[in-house]
């Protein structure tokens, strides 16, 4: 591959051609940094030279990621300083966009691409820095980001104008980072686990254009759990553990074996070692677990027999299967036909924070719960005897807090899986699945668990026991190891060493599906295809019962009084972008109805005073729901209170006079019906704004918020521009209300609310996930129009309207799923 | 450590009973005078209030936004049929009472069926099953004739327990206590504010979360339409809109109770006490002789306000 290269590298040149001195870009101090009870780092210093490569190794949880958030200013740091080129820089201002402007740049080992965007797109979000005039960008992205990719990864096969979200996981991955690398004005590149989803070509591909990106005097940091690539492409090598940097030095000299004694720590690795292998117990007949051909999604037809008295280990490359295998086997029926099993079973994940603790409560409830859910629905508990058992348990695992009614929030990592476990222990199940329950956690911990786990097999109960760290797994009565969903080797208890289990980790290869030969189809012409079919066959009959329907007044007529629902729906639809919902529009139009046909009409300045207030007041309650992160729903509700009180403060009873220049503009002589010439201008106009620049960066928001953060967009801004954007729509529907009735009713325009959220999920846009449809939109408003018309042609009662496009609002989301689950 | 708890467990509801407090305070000092009276009275108001709020709080509870849009349409709906078709009669009532009782259910169960197995979001679902129901209404409206409400109902309804406490206040004590114990000590309490906090951590400890969600809206359609009855014998009779203004009041009395609107905390007592502060909160502001717009004003702003303090005290 790449070694010789790299390690033949000519030092970056400068302009003269002559070598350049490496220079010190970063240099990092005696940084420390708390989170709760844990030190995620302490006094890490690290200097990052151009032109040089830095390799930063380390096991999960020695601090790197929080290292290279801190780099990126994502993260301010207790303690320590800073440095750029010598000049001192105070971690206040330091923030991502800071990090930006000096030439940061971090791929993320979770994507940070917007899925909804098209891949030049998304080169603009981030590289938008470089771009001016509203026009050309779109051409001038996208030749960017085939020379990004071209540079990188020759032959990659991706289209610069695809939607991300049809691509593979490597395409993906291969995306973010050439994105990365063509940043201009880079300096330093941190690129985090690039290569787990990556093939071994674009691998290859990706060391020799590092290669050649340090050459040209950029810094790079490498953060692999591979390390061999780490041997290929590292100049220096920085080893982390538990928060602390413990060993740095140049690439010299250094194998695998090496680097893994140093990352593990000759004495710790020692202590982590886990009781020697214990035989099989005779296990309790009840209790086993066999599999049949059990496949899913991943796993590919597994066969197994277990029983009680088994500690399994469960091993192979992280991402094999092995979690899609535990949860299989915990999620399924007692008796299905892929999983048999006998005996309860508990499930204690490692994954502490998004699938373990219950944060609102203490120790005593989430201890107590998978027992608790044993119990009837409604059948009381003996709280005293639960207490009983927590406190017995709390004493056995010795965990560090005053007592069961500490919060489970203010616990460290090592005691809060403590009580994940005794979760499972308490309620005494018989087959227990152990997610990497030692993940993040410390050496003294894990001895107790692995004490705890014999214990458990000893006592006739089945364990599984999946686990990242493979030396941990040497004590188990035998070790299924996975590879691409399928079990490639079983090692029975003796034989399982680390060293065995490794290789066998390895071993499979030919079962390997090229994923990226499965690019998913995708189906962005039809988008506007069905709503447009659906308009067109409800207009068709109504035309068939009611021919004057066809006629150009019909039409305008038709169109004008759909225009109110049109504009809201627009309304709403830019909300919906950020996955939001606008309970309040409906009332939000009638109160800009009203303030046309009082106050603009009597004091025409104070009333543009007035609706320039109602736009800045939207657009501060988009902030509002962001800052302090309250639902839109019940911000959104509480504010339609708001808009239909101050309405009712204006004009208690229906009534007002619309001022006479807004009723010729809604009714200016033009060739053709105006109403016509204003939905294509609302149409125009929403969908320029959606292909802007801003546009664009907006729904790649409503698709990934921290992306597009972390590109420098501020959130606040997109969402308070949403808000404005959709109260500027609302505004034209109710000037059109005041102008078409010529007066103004409170009122009359609440059932718009949930008219909007069926116009706008009609015309094709999702409610979550940032993919919108302007035109779409106004297809769905005038269908829900032409429907209530048509409801009076066909002389049903007027009553029947309002459950017929709330069944249709349900039936489309309905069948949207049904089709997702088709694809 | 029971204390710690309690103090827990008290800061969250302490602030609406507070806030009731200050509240009847103003009033007595808006009239002039102080009287026992007017609690009573307005504590039964806020009585009809919570009962339907303590379903909004348990839809609240299942996390992630849920609500239920549909209450003001079952109230209304149920009110209908309570009066609509018993006719005054309390044996006829012995058949009414159940009818509406399993329409909210009904209407419960379509919203859960809407949200769990549609994968709509309950704001979508609810509401769209909201406008259904209100359809219902509107097809039955024409035939409703009648404003005769039965005498059981009016008794339960209006009347009071040695003249002192009111039947209906009882009501809610006692629905508030029951809630309160489910909370406590049964495991669909625990599973259902476990499921609140996490999903993905409640379906790993072995909690049917679709089972434990199904019941939550349920027993909401339940209290709504339970609720309903109660109503239209209070106000003599049923109207279209009868419901409207329990939307907004149920999620106000929730919240300001100190119910985390991101789900996974419910304090059935603190829905008490926010809906009393509520319902003297609009006393209020009607003696003061606010005008009606002013009063809706003062409410959407009151309940934007309260979640402002509630994120900000760091609940999540």
């Amino acid at each position: 591959m790449t070694g010789p290269e790299s390690a033949t590298r000519q030092a970056p040149l400068d302009a003269a051609g002559q070598p350049a001195p490496a220079r010190a870009l970063f240099e990092l101090h005696g940084i420390t940094k708390v989170y709760g009870a844990t030190t995620a780092l302490r006094e890490v210093s690290l200097t990052t030279r151009t032109g040089e490569v830095v390799g930063l190794i380390g096991a999960n949880g020695a601090g790197k990621s929080t290292l290279t958030r801190v780099l990126s200013g994502v993260t301010r740091p207790e303690q320590g300083e800073l440095s750029h080129l010598g000049r001192p820089v105070p971690f206040g201002s330091y923030t991502p966009a800071a990090a930006s402007a000096r030439g940061v740049r971090v791929v993320y080992q979770e994507l940070s691409l917007c899925t909804n965007l098209q891949v030049c797109e998304n080169f603009y979000v981030e590289q938008h820095a470089t771009v001016t005039g509203a026009l050309r960008w779109r051409q001038r992205m996208r030749r960017v980001a085939q020379q990004a990719l071209d540079g990188v990864f020759p032959g990659h096969g991706i289209d610069p104008v695809a939607r991300v979200g049809g691509l593979s996981i490597a395409q993906r991955q291969m995306i973010e980072i050439a994105r990365a690398i063509s940043m201009p004005g880079l300096q330093l590149l941190i690129l985090d686990e690039p290569t787990s989803s990556l093939g071994a070509t674009q691998t290859s591909q990706l060391m020799s254009a590092l290669g050649r990106l340090a050459g040209s005097g950029v810094s790079i940091l490498f953060i692999s759990h591979r390390l061999r690539e780490i041997v290929e492409v590292a100049d220096r090598v920085v080893v982390m553990r538990n928060g602390a940097k413990v060993w740095e030095g140049p690439n010299q000299d250094l194998s695998e074996a090496l680097l893994v004694e140093r990352i593990t720590g000759e004495a710790a690795a020692a202590a982590q070692r886990a009781p020697p292998a214990a035989p099989p117990t005779a296990g309790r007949e009840e209790v086993f677990l066999r599999t049949r051909r059990l496949t899913t999604e991943t796993l590919a037809g597994l066969d197994l027999d277990l029983r009680g008295g088994e500690l399994v280990g469960v091993a192979g490359l992280e991402g094999s299967g092995q979690r899609e295998f535990l949860q299989a086997v915990f999620f399924a029926k007692r008796r299905s036909g892929q999983v048999e099993r006998g005996g309860r079973i508990a499930y204690v994940t490692g994954d502490r924070a998004k699938e373990g603790v219950f944060p609102l409560w203490p120790i005593l409830d989430n201890m107590s719960l998978v027992e608790v859910t044993r119990s009837g629905l409604f059948r009381p508990l003996d709280l005293r005897r639960l207490a009983g058992k927590v406190a017995d348990w709390f004493q056995r695992l010795a965990i560090k807090a005053p007592g069961a009614g500490t919060p489970m929030v203010a616990l460290s990592g090592g005691n809060q899986q403590k009580v994940l476990v005794a979760r499972a222990l308490l309620a005494d199940a018989d087959v227990i699945v152990l997610d990497d329950p030692t993940k993040g956690v410390d050496v003294g911990t894990r001895r107790q668990m692995y004490a705890l786990f014999h214990e458990a097999a000893a006592a006739g109960k089945l364990v599984l026991w999946y686990s990242t760290e493979d030396e941990e797994l040497e004590s188990c009565s035998r070790v299924l190891v996975f590879r691409y969903g399928r079990i490639v080797k079983e090692l029975a208890g003796g034989e399982a060493s680390k060293q065995r289990i490794i290789e066998a980790s390895f071993a499979g290869e030919e079962l390997l599906v090229r994923q990226e030969a499965v690019a998913r189809r995708r189906r962005p012409q039809l988008a506007l295809l069905v709503p447009l079919a659906a308009m067109l066959a409800v207009f068709a009959i109504s035309a068939a019962l009611q021919p004057g329907v066809l006629s150009g007044f019909g039409i305008d007529l038709l169109l004008a009084s759909s225009l109110p629902l049109i504009c809201s729906a627009l309304s709403q639809m830019f909300v919906v972008g950020l996955s939001q919902i606008d309970l309040g529009v409906g009332a939000y139009m009638g109160l800009v109805s009203v303030l046309c046909a009082t106050a603009l009409h009597d004091h025409p300045l104070v009333g543009l005073l007035a609706l320039a207030a109602s736009v800045l007041a939207y657009a501060g309650m988009g902030a509002l729901i962001l800052v302090r992160s309250i639902p839109a729903v019940i911000v959104t509700m509480g504010m339609s209170f708001v808009w239909i009180g101050l309405g009712l403060t204006l004009q208690d009873s229906p009534g007002g006079e619309a001022p006479e220049w807004l009723v010729s503009a809604f009714s200016l002589p033009l060739p053709v019906p105006e109403s016509v010439v204003l939905v294509v201008l609302l149409g125009v106009a929403a969908h320029a704004f959606c292909r802007s620049r801003y546009g664009t960066v907006l729904r790649g928001f409503g698709n990934n918020p921290v992306a597009v953060e972390r590109s420098g967009w501020s959130p606040v801004r997109a969402v308070a521009v949403t808000y404005a954007l959709a109260s500027l729509f609302a505004m034209v529907g109710g000037m059109a209300i005041t102008a078409a009735s010529g007066a103004s009713d409170i009122n009359s325009t609440k059932s718009y609310t949930l008219l909007t959220v069926a116009g706008v999920v009609m015309g094709g846009s999702e409610l979550l996930g940032g993919v919108i449809s302007p035109w779409g939109s106004i297809v769905g408003a005038i269908t829900l129009s032409l429907l209530s018309a048509l409801i009076g042609f066909l002389r049903l009662d007027s009553s029947y309207v309002t459950a017929v496009q709330g069944l249709i609002l349900l039936g489309i989301l309905a069948s949207r799923l049904l089709r997702k689950v088709e694809v | 450590m029971t204390a710690i708890l309690r103090g827990l467990r008290g800061a969250s509801w302490i602030w609406a009973a507070l806030g009731a407090l200050v509240m009847w305070l103003l009033l007595g000092f808006f009239a002039g005078r102080f009287n026992l009276e007017s609690l009573i009275a307005t504590s039964t108001t806020a009585a009809f209030l919570a009962i339907v709020a303590m379903g909004q709080m348990i839809v609240i509870t299942t996390g992630r936004g849920a609500i239920d849009l549909s209450i003001p349409g079952v109230i209304t709906l149920s009110a209908y049929l309570a009066t609509g078709m018993s006719l005054g009669s309390n044996a006829r009532l012995l058949w009414v009472f159940p009818l509406a009782l399993a329409m909210g259910a009904a209407v419960g169960a379509v919203n859960a069926l809407a949200v769990l197995l549609l994968r709509i979001p309950p704001i979508i679902a609810t509401l769209g099953v909201g406008y259904i129901v209100t359809t219902l209404i509107l097809v039955y409206n024409p035939h409703y004739r009648s404003t005769y409400v039965a005498s059981l109902l009016t008794h339960v309804a209006r009347d009071r327990l040695l003249g002192v406490v009111p039947l209906v206040v009882l009501v809610a004590l006692g629905l508030a206590a029951l809630l309160a114990w489910t909370f406590r000590a049964t495991a669909f309490g625990k599973s259902l504010a476990a499921l609140g906090q996490s999903l993905p951590a409640a379906r790993l400890s072995g909690i049917d979360v679709t089972l434990v969600q199904i019941i939550a809206y349920v027993v909401s359609g339940v209290l709504a339409a339970f609720g309903g009855v109660l109503i239209s014998a209070r106000v003599g009779g049923a109207f279209l809109g009868l419901g409207d203004p329990y939307l907004l009041e149920t999620v106000g009395s929730v919240v300001v109770g100190g119910t985390l609107i991101m789900g996974g905390r419910a304090v059935p007592v603190g829905t008490l006490f926010g809906s009393l502060f509520l319902v003297l909160l609009v006393t209020a502001m009607q003696v003061a002789g606010m005008r009606i717009g002013g009063q809706y004003v003062a409410e959407g702003a009151l309940i934007i306000a309260v979640l402002l303090l509630a994120t900000g005290r760091g609940a999540r």
